[in-house]
């Protein structure tokens, strides 16, 4: 019996030895995970702080060659682009996500419906690149704001489908039925009851959608190309501020690349600005899933 | 070290083991004197004897009479939540002792302290003491694992691993440096134990799931003999059986209180009568009543008791 | 309610769910025209190549000769050195997020991988280029070379740019949707298993490494896929560090291409003919393997039963 004790406490020093060293080696992993993140934010804000000033924020590029200039375009076209998108697919998006919620829950088109949702949300965006070339840029003959636009709402109208499925999901069975108990068609209590129950997630959702969206770059390079001047009309190529981005990055010159750093800090701020604030929505009003 | 590899050779343990456990007995929480601590000394000495049981052995044929589980005023938190309010409570080894009540009143919380399985819960905190062999569990310097060896627990739902019935016996002995033979031998021991050899002796390699909920919960009952502990907790084995199956489970209960030290959580106050030797009721995170089964349920001290083991009380 | 009220009633019910539907629809519509658009436009060059441009290793618009194979090559290439650093990473950020960390803790550390999902593609791609590059070419390639350097993996010039920076950043980019999904995954397994284990005496790492892990291994597995179906289609970041030269060479120094930073770099400049319809079946091979991986991981394995979550749920998603 004591051999066997014996035997077993030995074995035991060195488990727990193996215990420990494995335990530190996760620890590990969130130092290796936060060290690029750590690095990037303070790379863009270091870098991009000290390229960003007035002229940036208001001015067009430069000429090539010329020093100064700025990307006052890119910024109101992201905006334009982004608007545009969000404008097209976020009531496509809500209202698929109605039916998904409250009419599909169980169907077999609904179940479709939502696994295509979830697939095609994982489909790279290059690719929905190409798609709205095929579709918008080829029958148009131009590259355009538009073009972009409906890109980006390819991408949008999957996810804020999804997220606002899970939203109205939220909304306990208790308040339909109260509702629909006094009378009023469904239609109406969905509309009037649940949106409303809904609309702090709901609204979560179109952020994070938004914000997701703000930092896409592939699939513009092709659809809304760029421009060095302001924007010229929807039907016209238009800069945006990821493409500008892009483009500064890989230019050989030194003014353009901190150029870029300024844009990717602006990007980078404007993205986490409306990613905390959705979350902080969500969190602070309905509150926080254990 | 003995702590965890102590097996309790005297036979004569039980009537004595009971006188201590009326010694003990209490009605209300606080009322519990505290054991002679030249006790507890020899006791815990003979535990922290790291190497081998020289110091033990003296000890061992004594501490047949002393109590082997002893919590004195243990009070559990889960956050501001007060779950145990002061329970004094001890255990004499080598019986079966029921933990009875209504649901809440916090015996399960006691069942889990023992083996420390409430630590992995945030806000879990524990005041008081608990003594396993005269040693404090809950203090700095024991580490939990070695704990758990000598004090297996069986669950309320079956839980065996998504693996063979065999791999689920043998899956404690990782680390007992035991050779492939040994496992085997001692996988086949502890089936015999808990009554499930018979059925499963074919079929050694199919998955655990495969077997009936019985069955499931007697291979998870061999899987925690088979690391030799010496203290049994079960936490309403049975709850989620049929009838026929918590029959066999009782039957096994019964044989498994001559060699181990058995902590029962039952919600059923027939089983706790037909199968305990000593029996605590809890109400509201307090002993109420604690004595030998008989005289619990057939002469409760306290009024309170006796409205539950009437049925008068949740 | 009179008749015709009720008749009104009927008939808004009736278009409202007809709008919902024809939302839903569109999602199904959606899927459609990425097959049909892809397929058509592609046609032309699928007819006139075979496999030959899935094998063929000259890629020359001047010739009107294409072969995607370096391309093929590079994406595949990329992505696996990706999964060979973030795999063990996220399993073991997710296996001590969920298992390890104290609450506060995993509160924060959640939040920090969720900002690294939410950083644009472009930005990695910066940082790339100004930070990632010169490191690797100053640290990690000249260390690499001096302790494995006998591997052909590891040899050739120091350039930065190539296949081990892209595969790197990928790593970093795709970290945050392999840990949250294995995170799902390990959620899912029963705290009873884990307690059943540490009831057996034994440690933590034990726990979790013959309790936790294993028994949800399909979540984790699916958790992998949809990472390297990131990876793959990863475009903006890749094209700015990978050097952009069509080699197949077995040196992770060397510089490659992906079908991606290729589709980024050359489709602008097209205006139609069999150069569009071949960059378009390059378009059409990354949709295909990403809808498959895609389809195929979520049939097999429904991620984690989704429970109601509402934003908590559009915080999954975004990762």
């Amino acid at each position: 019996m004591n051999a066997a004790t014996d035997r077993y406490m030995r074995l035991y020093r060195r488990r727990k030895l193996k215990d420990q060293m494995m335990t530190a080696l996760l620890r590990l992993c969130v130092v290796l995970a936060l060290i690029p993140l750590v690095s990037i934010l303070s790379y863009v804000t270091w870098r991009g702080i000290g390229a960003v000033n007035l002229d940036f924020l208001m001015k067009t590029p430069a000429p090539v060659g010329a020093s100064g200039g700025g990307m006052a375009n890119s910024i109101v076209g992201s905006g334009i682009v982004v608007g545009l998108a969000a404008l097209m697919g976020i009531p496509v998006g809500v209202l698929a996500g109605i039916y998904l919620a409250e009419y599909g829950r169980n169907n077999l088109f609904g179940k479709v419906v939502r696994f295509l949702a979830d697939v095609l949300q994982g489909i790279p965006s290059i690719v929905v690149g190409i798609v709205a070339f095929t579709l918008v840029v080829l029958p148009m003959q131009t590259f355009s704001a538009f073009a972009g636009a409906v890109a980006l709402s390819m991408m949008l109208v999957p996810f804020v489908a999804r997220t606002a499925e899970e939203a109205i999901l939220t909304v306990s069975d208790d308040i339909r039925e109260a509702a629909m108990a006094l009378g009023q068609p469904r239609w109406r209590v969905i509309l009037s009851v649940i949106l409303h129950a809904a609309r702090g997630a709901l609204v979560t959702g179109a952020m994070l959608g938004i914000a997701r969206l703000a930092g896409e770059t592939a699939p513009l390079l092709f659809t809304a190309l760029n421009n060095r001047f302001w924007h010229q009309g929807l039907l016209a190529p238009i800069s945006t501020l990821t493409v500008q981005v892009y483009t500064y990055a890989i230019a050989p010159f030194d003014d353009w690349n901190a150029q870029a750093w300024a844009g990717a800090f602006v990007l980078l701020t404007l993205i986490l600005l409306t990613n905390v604030v959705a979350r902080t929505l969500a969190r602070s009003k309905y509150g926080e899933r254990s | 070290m003995n702590l965890f590899e102590q097996r309790r050779v005297n036979e004569n343990g039980r009537a004595g083991s009971v006188a201590v456990g009326s010694r003990a007995m209490t009605l209300g929480s606080a009322a519990v004197a505290p054991a002679p601590a030249a006790d507890i000394a020899e006791v815990s000495s003979s535990m922290r004897a790291a190497s081998g049981a020289s110091a033990g052995a003296a000890a061992r044929a004594q501490t047949s009479t002393a109590p082997i589980i002893a919590a004195e005023n243990l009070r559990t938190y889960y956050g501001h939540n007060e779950v145990l309010k002061g329970v004094s409570l001890k255990l004499p080894q080598r019986s079966l002792t029921a933990l009875i009540g209504p649901s809440g009143c916090g015996k399960t919380t006691f069942l889990r302290t023992l083996n420390r399985m409430n630590d992995h819960i945030p806000g879990f905190r524990v005041e008081g003491k608990v003594l396993v062999d005269g040693r404090d569990i809950y203090a700095p310097d024991v580490d939990p694992v070695l704990l758990r060896r000598r004090v297996g627990m069986v669950f309320q739902r079956p839980n065996p691993f998504p693996l063979s019935i065999l791999a689920n016996v043998t899956w404690g002995l990782r680390g007992h440096g035991l050779s492939r033979k040994e496992q085997r031998e001692r996988a086949e021991e502890s089936l015999m134990k808990a009554g499930l050899w018979d059925e499963v002796k074919d079929r050694l390699k199919e998955p655990a799931l495969r077997l009936s909920g019985g069955q499931q919960q007697r291979l998870c009952i061999a899987r925690a003999l088979a690391v030799r502990p010496d203290i049994l907790l079960m936490d309403e084995p049975t709850s989620a059986l049929d009838p026929r199956a918590s029959t066999k489970i009782e039957e096994l209960m019964l044989e498994l209180k001559k060699e181990y030290t058995v902590v029962l959580v039952s919600h059923n106050m027939h089983q706790a009568r037909r199968v305990s030797d000593q029996c605590a009721f809890f109400l509201h995170g307090e002993v109420v009543e604690y004595g030998p089964t008989e005289q619990v349920f057939e002469n409760p001290q306290d009024e309170r008791t006796s409205a539950y083991v009437s049925g008068r009380l949740g | 309610m009179t008749h015709e009220k009720l008749e009104t009633a009927k008939l808004g019910e009736l278009a409202f769910r007809g709008a919902t539907a024809a939302a839903a629809s569109s999602i199904l519509a959606l899927a459609a025209v990425y097959a049909v658009q892809m397929t058509t436009n592609s046609w032309e060059s699928i007819v006139r190549f075979g496999w030959d441009f899935v094998t063929g290793t000259a890629w020359d618009p001047v010739s009107d000769v294409y072969g995607a194979l370096p391309f093929i090559w590079g994406t595949v290439v990329s992505s696996l050195v990706a999964l060979v650093l973030a795999v063990p990473l996220s399993i073991g950020l997710a296996a001590y997020l969920s298992e390890v960390a104290p609450v506060r803790i995993r509160r924060i550390v959640e939040f920090f991988v969720e900002l690294l999902a939410a950083i644009p593609s472009v930005v990695y791609g910066l940082w790339g280029i100004f930070v990632l590059v010169p490191f690797v070419r100053e640290h990690v390639q000249p260390f690499l070379q001096n302790t494995l350097g006998f591997l052909p993996l590891f040899q050739g010039p120091p350039f930065g740019y190539g296949m081990l920076t892209a595969g790197i950043l990928l790593a970093i980019m795709i970290l945050p949707i392999i840990t949250s999904l294995t995170r799902e995954a390990l959620h899912a397994v029963p705290i009873a298993q884990r307690e059943a284990s540490l009831a057996l005496g034994s440690t933590r790492w034990e726990t979790i490494r013959h309790a936790v892990l294993p028994y949800n291994k399909s979540g984790i597995i699916a958790a992998i896929v949809l990472g390297l179906g990131r990876a793959l289609g990863e475009t903006m970041a890749v094209t700015m560090v990978i050097g952009n030269v069509p080699l197949i060479s077995p040196s992770l120094f060397m510089p490659g291409q992906t079908v991606a930073s290729l589709l980024a770099n050359e489709f602008a400049e097209v205006s139609g003919g069999l150069y569009l319809s071949a960059l378009t079946e390059l378009g059409l091979l990354l949709f295909g393997v990403t809808f498959i991986l895609n389809v195929v991981t979520r049939l097999f394995v429904p991620l984690v039963s989704r429970k109601v979550g509402g934003a908590a749920e559009g915080r999954r998603q975004l990762t």
